[in-house]
């Protein structure tokens, strides 16, 4: 999925970059503000242990975390030529489901797990990233203006992850019912890349629309409870559209 | 034998007592009579079954008769403020508990809670006794209550006992001295008599929890035991199963044991065996705790039996009456105390601590703690089923029936937790062969081995062993395993077509069924076939493989 992402902006780059005809710009820059839909999914998984009646028991949790809406802001400079360097902010969070699946000690017999499964809901997933750009500015014809960008990222991840499975159990403890998950927050900065290209249409001299495509991604290992870490992945392609400010 | 064992920490405020009727008619306070009114139809329902009066308001008129009734009591003496306390959540509440008092006396468990804003009652919420009619002058001092209380918690006291008026059970009020003992084991409340010196009630107030222990039995396998901890310490009070099961270490004073099972001495938690790390290293006292809850479990699985009487009674099992190391000097006790595990009545299962090292029987066996056998232990309990069933009589053919159902069930029992196979550990068809080594006591498979007969008509017919229950007892073990394992009789020679392992289930049913439930405490093997083979219609149909297996097999045995 990245190495096709990246591939297919490259060929968009090369593709609008190629017109001999082109303007370069003559505006200093511009900024945008931009909804858009980030269409990865970024499933991913853990396991933890307990300890529980002498002895260990696992909880196996499958993650959720669908694409969505994200908020994007940003802005560049050019500083020489058509070459210039810019930064953007966006913003991910959305909230799923996850999938427990539960071993649990029986508290009178050594060896006899209990199996429980059980599904939580609402599961916070925040992403906030920087994307440092370096960029080229484009302008094919008249009103529209593109502006090709690339560099590193810095993603900051929020994650709720499940901490601890309730049960409910009586005797004879044969057999245990999920009630509850716990979960703690955790997050973690981690450096990633971005590359995409910001096509705009100019209404005015000064204000224009845009469409936006961005494709940037982390992979992060979150420290959780226990000294664990839960490897997962950030971003993503998204798209969307907004407005324009040039200056 | 039957010993009810003390069942503490009983509440008597909750039990009997008067209805909310003859309250309402009796009630002493002139002003709360009306106040009976306070109660809303839940809490009225609630008050008629516990025989005391529960102040609930349910509206504003309620309340403003509720309150205004309270501060009746008040002038009168009756409620007292204890405490005056600003609310840390809300703000400008406060919040007042006022304690019953009778004649300058305090009356256990009797308190009213109010909340208040500006003097107005926004809440009250308690329970108070009327009608009390006890002289408040004790015969019996403050010093001899506590010195009673000293003697029977082994403990010193410092704190001086408090006059209480105690209400019973029965509806009625005593006047106790109300004193707190503090032990290694537990905290208890003791109510004295004040005017006889007799302890009336006591409870624990050490709160306590359950607790997942390991422990090492006495054939050196680990395992799980399910304990209480409270106080930093550990105790053999299984919390987890429905019924009470405690196991007490009486480290080797069987005096002590003897007068318990005669009923002159109550144990106490000081009694309780007791570990300070939840790792459990005394031998007996986990295979005995363990063992009995495990055939606890058995029975609620197997058969959806809550217990030995089916509603749960209080299991008590007692380790080490006497000690391996003084068994030179116990040789009057042996029998009992060292050489068998014995079911008392009433819950009551002791176990022996077998030999010492060196020591063995006259065929060279050795004979270990007689809790280290899970079929002993089962067998045990079921003695009790047997009594809160068909109380099978204990002597002759009834007997004998009696014994095979406690070898039957203890054998199931057995396969129910352990893998099949020879050796220790091992579910198979020998008695007691965990701790008699080598080779048990017993052979459901050949009877004969041992020199029980395994068949009718070599029955035992003399009057030893009260008509020879141990020993005719082989007669209906073999009958049970041929039902299940199939084979041929080795008297008679009849083949018997088994249900086969993998189908127990349904022949231990079967001879529970008929065992608890059909047959008459003077039951003989004629009749236990015949109930067994109802048992096998009633549960799988006639003409059933375990109606076919249960009746050739009680042919092969030679009862008819």
């Amino acid at each position: 999925m990245r190495a096709s992402m990246t591939v297919t902006l490259a060929a968009l780059l090369a593709s609008c970059a190629t017109p001999a005809a082109a303007q370069t710009w003559t505006e200093r820059g511009y900024v945008s503000v931009n909804g858009a839909f980030q269409a990865t999914t970024n499933d991913f998984n853990d396991r933890f242990e307990f300890e529980k009646d002498l002895e260990t028991g696992t909880t196996d949790v499958d993650y959720r975390v669908k694409g969505g809406v994200v908020f994007d802001a940003g802005g560049g400079v050019r500083l020489w030529k058509s070459l210039g360097a810019g930064v953007a902010v966006s913003y991910f969070t959305r909230k799923d489901p996850a999938a427990t699946s539960t071993r649990s000690p029986h508290p009178f017999f050594m060896n006899q797990f209990r199996d429980v499964t059980g599904d939580t809901t609402d599961l916070t997933r925040t992403e906030t990233a920087v994307h440092v750009q370096a960029m080229y500015f484009f302008n094919p014809s008249g009103p529209l203006r593109v502006v090709f960008s690339g560099g590193p990222s810095f993603f900051n991840v929020e994650q709720q992850l499940v901490s601890t499975v309730v049960l409910t159990e009586a005797y004879p403890f044969d057999t245990a019912d999920f009630s509850s998950a716990r979960s703690e927050k955790v997050k973690k900065t981690a450096p990633a890349f971005n590359v995409g290209a910001d096509v705009m249409w100019m209404l005015s001299r000064s204000i224009g629309v845009g469409g936006i495509l961005r494709f940037s991604r982390a992979s992060i290992d979150l420290g959780a409870a226990n000294s664990r870490t839960v490897s997962v992945d950030a971003g993503g392609f998204y798209a969307g559209g907004g407005l324009r400010v040039v200056f | 034998m039957s010993l009810p064992p003390q069942v503490p920490g009983q509440d008597p405020l909750a039990r009997g007592a008067r209805t909310f009727r003859r309250r309402q008619a009796t009630m002493a306070c002139a002003g709360a009579v009306a106040a009976a009114l306070w109660l809303s139809p839940a809490a009225a329902q609630q008050q008629a079954r516990q025989g005391r009066l529960t102040i609930a308001p349910a509206s504003r008129d309620q309340m403003r008769d509720a309150s205004s009734v309270v501060d009746s009591m008040r002038r009168g003496g009756e409620l007292r403020l204890r405490t005056t306390r600003e609310d840390p959540q809300v703000r400008g509440r406060t919040h007042q508990r006022l304690d019953q008092f009778y004649r300058g006396v305090r009356v256990f468990g009797a308190d009213v809670a109010q909340q208040l804003v500006g003097g107005e009652v926004v809440s009250v919420y308690g329970n108070v006794y009327d009608n009390i009619d006890v002289d408040p002058s004790p015969s019996v001092d403050a010093e001899r209550a506590r010195g009673i209380v000293e003697a029977i918690a082994g403990t010193e006291i410092g704190h001086q006992p408090e006059l209480t008026v105690l209400p019973r059970e029965d509806g009625a009020y005593t006047l106790t001295w109300r004193v707190r003992a503090v032990t290694g084991l537990d905290v208890r409340e003791y109510f004295v008599d004040a005017q006889t010196g007799g302890v009336v009630f006591d409870y624990s107030d050490l709160q306590t929890q359950s607790a997942v222990g390991r422990g090492t039995g006495v054939l050196g396998d680990s395992k799980k035991i399910s304990v209480s901890e409270g106080g930093g310490q550990f105790t053999a009070t299984d919390r987890l199963r429905p019924p009470n099961v405690n196991t007490y270490d009486l480290r080797g004073d069987y005096t002590r044991a003897i007068r318990y099972l005669n009923q002159l001495i109550q144990l106490t938690t000081n009694d309780l065996a007791g570990d300070s790390d939840n790792t459990w290293t005394d031998t007996a006292v986990v295979d005995a705790h363990v063992y009995v809850g495990w055939t606890y479990d058995y029975y609620f699985k197997r058969h959806a039996r809550r217990g030995l009487d089916n509603r749960d009674l209080p299991l008590v099992n007692i380790v080490h009456p006497a000690r391996r190391q003084d068994f030179q000097t116990n040789f009057s006790i042996v029998p009992d105390f060292y050489l068998n595990a014995g079911y008392y009545g009433g819950g009551v299962m002791v176990y022996g601590d077998g030999l010492p090292v060196g020591v063995t029987l006259v065929g060279g066996q050795l004979v270990d703690y007689f809790s280290g056998a899970l079929d002993v232990v089962a067998h045990e309990l079921t003695h009790g089923v047997t009594q809160y069933s068909s109380n099978l009589i204990y002597r002759n053919e009834s007997g004998a029936l009696n014994e095979a159902f406690s070898d039957i069930m203890g054998t199931a029992v057995e396969f129910f937790f352990q893998q099949p196979g020879s050796g220790t550990l091992r579910a198979d068809y020998l008695c007691g062969e965990d701790i008699v080594r080598p080779g048990g006591i017993r052979s459901m498979e050949n009877p004969l081995a041992f020199g029980d007969p395994d068949h009718y008509s070599r029955r035992f017919t003399g009057t030893a062993d009260n008509g020879g229950v141990h020993t005719n007892s082989g007669i209906a073990n073999q009958a049970f395993y041929l039902a299940i394992e199939g084979g041929t009789n080795r008297t008679s020679g009849l083949a018997v077509q088994g249900v086969g392992a993998s189908n127990r289930e349904q022949i231990e049913r079967v001879f529970y069924r008929a065992f608890t439930q059909l047959l008459p405490a003077n039951a003989t093997f004629s009749v236990a076939r015949a109930a067994t083979t109802q048992a096998a219609r009633d549960l799988f149909g006639a003409n059933s493989n375990a109606e076919r297996a249960v009746t050739q097999a009680w042919s092969a045995v030679g009862v008819n």
